[in-house]
């Protein structure tokens, strides 16, 4: 076993590893099917990309709430509430910008 | 269909991978201009296949430093909500703000990271993290929030990324060792880019043809960046961002001379 090098548990780093692994392999594993799916069916190739590229855009938002769950668990308030600030500014300038109230940056 | 030109987007993406995870960057600064100069896609996609890539970056190297340790959750999502600000208070004040003045400061910026980051290769100072996990404390916490907010303000109103604000900070002022400055950077990007690419993916600018082979490729170079990168020693790591550093200063030069940056 290496050191601890990093300020975080094992526990956190598992759980918040472990959800960026099951993203990273999902996505790429949709979208390398449709890749090839696209050879004999457009349609269904073009979904399965479609749902791989979503998949992956919605991984780093995901992390954040696993992230919120995992501090909120070992009652480190501190941590909750920076990663449940990252998680509202990060929705709430997506849906204004959606919305068009925001220029999007 | 598969043409060749899906095979030569994957190699692309492949390279812009690998090197944008090396450095802890992205790889938006080889995609954008490859993709919108030598195939002919339009800016704003080639912007949006960039985002994409970015977040395949930060999820595939993510993946496995974060489970060795090796990215700084904590420092990660400190500075990030620092970022997240940053944007947000930048989309709120981007018609007062002036991206000319933004743009100088940057370039000032990146000639200060690159001078400082060269005379550590040249001192030998990038030997004293050669070890896989170093031990270390975070300095100057403020100092790096403020950076991580400018460099998320910057990101979206000047088209770069906030990598390289964010990775030079960490490792020269907040005494991060390298490997842990580019791997919590990696794990920091992804955030910031699935905000922006959602928008890009609403309005129809981020082109599925081109992202799915683009983002193939970034997907195993980021993997394989991953694995490499505790064998690749810091000193060509820092030479890297050197490089970048440098050639992103010279390309907004260019833009602010050709009047560019309105």
């Amino acid at each position: 076993m290496s050191p601890q090098v990093s300020h975080t548990s094992a526990e956190e780093s598992h759980v918040v590893g472990l959800t960026l692994r099951l993203g990273a392999y999902v996505s790429i594993g949709l979208v390398i099917a449709g890749l090839i799916a696209h050879l004999w069916a457009d349609n269904l190739g073009m979904l399965l990309m479609k749902t791989g590229v979503l998949c992956l855009m919605f991984t780093p938002v995901v992390r954040i709430a696993v992230a919120v769950i995992v501090f909120a668990k070992e009652r480190d308030r501190r941590y909750v509430a920076v990663s449940v600030g990252v998680l509202i500014i990060v929705v709430l300038t997506s849906v204004l910008a959606l919305l068009h109230v925001l220029p999007a940056v | 269909m598969i043409h060749w030109s899906h095979v030569i987007l994957a190699l692309v993406g492949l390279f812009a991978g690998t090197v944008g995870a090396l450095a802890g960057i992205g790889g938006g600064i080889i995609l954008i201009p490859v993709l919108s100069i030598y195939f002919g896609v339009p800016l704003h996609q080639a912007v949006g296949t960039s985002l994409v890539a970015v977040i395949a970056t930060s999820t595939a190297t993510s993946s496995v430093y974060v489970e060795r340790g090796v990215s700084d959750i904590r420092l990660g999502m400190t500075l990030e909500l620092a970022t997240t600000i940053g944007a947000a208070v930048a989309a709120v004040t981007a018609a007062y703000l002036s991206r000319r003045s933004l743009a100088v400061i940057f370039v000032v910026f990146l000639c200060y990271t690159a001078t400082a980051l060269a005379r550590r290769v040249w001192t030998g100072g990038a030997k004293i993290d050669d070890k896989p996990t170093p031990e270390y404390n975070v300095h100057r916490y403020p100092l790096g929030m403020s950076a991580a907010f400018v460099a998320g303000g910057l990101s979206g109103l000047l088209g770069i990324g906030g990598g390289p604000i964010k990775v030079p900070v960490m490792y020269l002022f907040m005494g991060v060792p390298l490997r842990v400055a580019t791997a919590t950077s990696n794990f920091m990007i992804g955030v910031t880019a699935a905000t922006s690419a959602l928008i890009y993916y609403s309005r129809g600018d981020v082109p599925i043809a081109i992202v799915a082979p683009v983002v193939t490729g970034v997907f195993f170079g980021s993997m394989v960046a991953a694995r490499l990168s505790t064998r690749v020693k810091p000193r060509y790591i820092v030479a890297l961002l050197v490089g970048i550093s440098a050639y992103l200063a010279a390309q907004m030069i260019i833009k602010l001379a050709g009047g560019g940056f309105r």
